[in-house]
């Protein structure tokens, strides 16, 4: 309980600085401030908290504060459309021009974006959202019209900074039909901050939505994601999360496939060293018939690192004939390093193909001896070894710009040591 | 070029090696034979520095700079790079990491340690076709992951295709022969004896004679219970060829 005393305090002080125009926001905030108060910090009795304990890293007190330091590093990339997010607010000034409409979400009174939010799904009452929208800060509406598609993918610089700083933020971006769209989130700080992020996503009819995320806030930095997203008939959402930074990171991963034929493509990454703790809870939930998901997880745990993936998919009696696959693997990279991985099914339909595994392996010394024996060091040699396992990760970014920036973050980052 | 004195070598807690003396000269192709679980493989994998193989007395040298040098100290990579290479048994297949970019590394790493400037992508994809005609491939298994899915013949065109671009003074080839068709073994021959000059020194082992049909040993030896029990002339493979190995292990018994 103590430990969430000073959230709690925060939040009802956020509620009465920050004024909402929506009466949908208003009551989700109430609501999540009512819920935390009868709340713990999840303990291991918690079946999806099992391996992550926040309770020492909360005690931390993270704090919110409206000042702003506004030297933000920001490095654009001419082969993207840069937006700039500083804190969570985003700085147009700073951002070159972008046909989406981008709106506050505390400045809407009503829409799609909100509706969104206010539905509930598998991690409703999952301890980060609540942690999250209790604390609301800022966020925006982004929204992509009808039967348009930016072929120049978007990279949108996250960035923030404050050192023991609590950020709390919620986007939501809406593809609408017969649309197409690439973001690239860059998520990074320069101090050790707290940040809880939501990125939701609406894909509707015929649209595809490619959407990936880097993680490499600051090392002390605790990182909480919830991602969400429904697809609608015919359309596509690829989300590749690739997680480097933080100390402690969390994600949750809710995709549901609403009607026919709409496809979703969920793959990761966690690249960690040191005493980095990564846990990835994602649900894809098949809720018609003729969906198709694809989900690929790769660790590479180094140092004394430790690595968690659960990965449920649940099947619904209507939804016939999906197609799922699910795979995990992780590479430890020393003795000290741990893999936690729990696949699991949930199938209510009797006429689908559902395939999932899991694996977790070391560098064999054979290979070692393979790359010694052509003059190639061992710290060389695993250093290729681990870029190759997470090759196929990259490799399933269809943008090659995008996969091109992460694949230099990953050689520049030195994945392993 | 190479002087083993008086190695005895264990892998875990067995005695594998007990007491080699051998020499290879610049120029020489001598053939290592032995029945199965005699210490062949672990012969040159102690040569070439395998971890887990400990020389427990005697010494190994290697022409390193014009002077035989003690390399006991010297790890994989490091006696690689002084140019011994190492003909695997069983090529090790690596996903994820293709042959030319495999290639390109070795390539790079040895230039870098001669001090010579590396060599682009582009100029090394043309040195590594230049080399393919001699061994009966085709381009396609450069863009390929390292081993990955490729036949037992393919395996091992593959390791005298590396061994080739890296030109190293003592290459070890270990059962280089196994499993392979006649057609595939007279290629493989054709790519070591291209390696074949009077700088460069070549120990094959093998369990079958066959493949000295194609490439002339100056000597061949017999290893048997970790020594080697005799030694020879060409003649002796096909001796042992027409008698097997009893007549050798009966007299040394």
């Amino acid at each position: 309980m103590e430990t969430l005393d000073h959230y709690l305090t925060q939040a009802k002080d956020l509620r009465n600085s920050l004024k909402l125009n929506s009466e949908v926001l208003n009551v989700l905030r109430d609501n999540s401030i009512s819920q935390l108060e009868e709340m713990n910090v999840p303990n291991r009795k918690v079946e999806n908290w099992k391996y992550t304990n926040l309770k020492s890293i909360l005690s931390n007190n993270y704090s919110y504060s409206p000042k702003e330091n506004d030297e933000f590093e920001l490095e654009k990339n001419e082969e993207f459309i840069n937006l700039v997010f500083e804190n969570g607010k985003y700085n147009e000034s700073k951002s070159d021009e972008v046909g989406l409409n981008i709106t506050p979400l505390k400045n809407l009174k009503e829409g799609e974006a909100l509706d969104y939010l206010a539905k509930t799904n598998y991690f409703s009452n999952d301890f980060a959202n609540i942690l999250n929208i209790a604390n609301f800060q800022e966020g925006y509406s982004i929204e992509l019209c009808e039967n348009l598609s930016i072929e120049k993918p978007i990279l949108i610089h996250n960035l923030f900074n404050g050192e023991n700083k609590h950020i709390s933020l919620t986007n939501v971006f809406i593809i609408n039909k017969n649309s197409h769209l690439t973001i690239l989130e860059s998520i990074s700080s320069t101090d050790n901050v707290f940040l809880s992020y939501s990125s939701h996503a609406m894909v509707k009819e015929n649209s595809t939505f490619n959407h990936t995320h880097l993680q490499d806030s600051k090392h002390g930095s605790l990182v909480t994601m919830n991602i969400n997203s429904e697809i609608y008939k015919s359309g596509l959402y690829r989300n590749v999360m690739i997680n480097t930074g933080a100390k402690t990171s969390r994600t949750n991963l809710y995709l549901s496939l609403e009607e026919e034929h709409a496809e979703a493509q969920a793959d990761g990454l966690y690249a960690l060293h040191k005493d980095q703790h990564h846990d990835t809870m994602s649900y894809i939930h098949h809720n018609a018939p003729n969906t198709e998901s694809k989900q690929l997880y790769k660790g590479i745990l180094g140092d004394e690192s430790r690595g968690v993936f659960t990965g449920r998919v649940r099947v619904e009696q209507n939804a016939q004939l999906i197609n799922a696959k699910q795979l995990n693997k992780n590479l430890l990279l020393t003795k000290k390093a741990h893999a936690n991985s729990r696949p699991q099914l949930e199938i209510y339909a009797d006429d689908v193909k559902c395939a999932h595994g899991s694996t977790t392996g070391q560098i064999s010394e054979d290979e070692l001896f393979y790359f010694e024996s052509r003059g190639i060091n061992k710290e060389k040699a695993r250093s290729i070894l681990a870029r190759a396992f997470a090759y196929d990760v990259v490799l399933n970014i269809s943008n090659l710009i995008v996969r091109d920036f992460i694949k230099k973050h990953l050689l520049n980052k030195n994945i392993v040591r | 070029m190479l002087r083993i004195n008086d190695v005895h070598a264990k892998v875990e807690e067995s005695q594998i090696l007990k007491g080699i003396n051998f020499e290879v000269k610049p120029g020489e192709i001598h053939a290592i034979m032995g029945p199965n679980g005699s210490g062949k493989s672990t012969f040159s994998k102690v040569i070439s520095g395998h971890p887990d193989y400990d020389v427990t007395q005697g010494n190994i040298e290697f022409n390193i700079n014009g002077k035989l040098t003690d390399i006991e100290d010297l790890e994989a990579s490091e006696r690689a790079k002084e140019g011994i290479f190492h003909g695997f048994q069983y090529p090790v297949e690596i996903p994820g990491v293709t042959n030319i970019g495999f290639m390109h590394e070795a390539f790079n790493s040895l230039c870098e340690h001669q001090g010579a400037d590396t060599m682009s992508e582009e100029d090394f994809r043309s040195y590594v076709k230049s080399k393919l005609p001699i061994l009966d491939m085709h381009e396609d298994f450069l863009d390929r992951a390292v081993n990955e899915g490729f036949s037992g013949g393919e395996k091992k065109k593959n390791e005298i295709l590396q061994m080739l671009l890296l030109n190293p003074k003592l290459a070890l080839l270990d059962e280089t022969d196994s499993g392979l068709d006649i057609d595939a073994l007279k290629t493989v021959a054709k790519g070591v004896n291209t390696l074949k000059s009077k700088y460069n020194s070549i120990i094959l082992i093998t369990h079958y004679q066959r493949l000295l049909d194609y490439i002339k040993p100056d000597f061949v030896h017999v290893l048997y219970n970790g020594k080697i029990i005799k030694s020879g002339d060409k003649s002796l493979a096909l001796e042992l060829e027409e008698k097997g190995y009893d007549w050798l292990i009966g007299e040394e018994k």
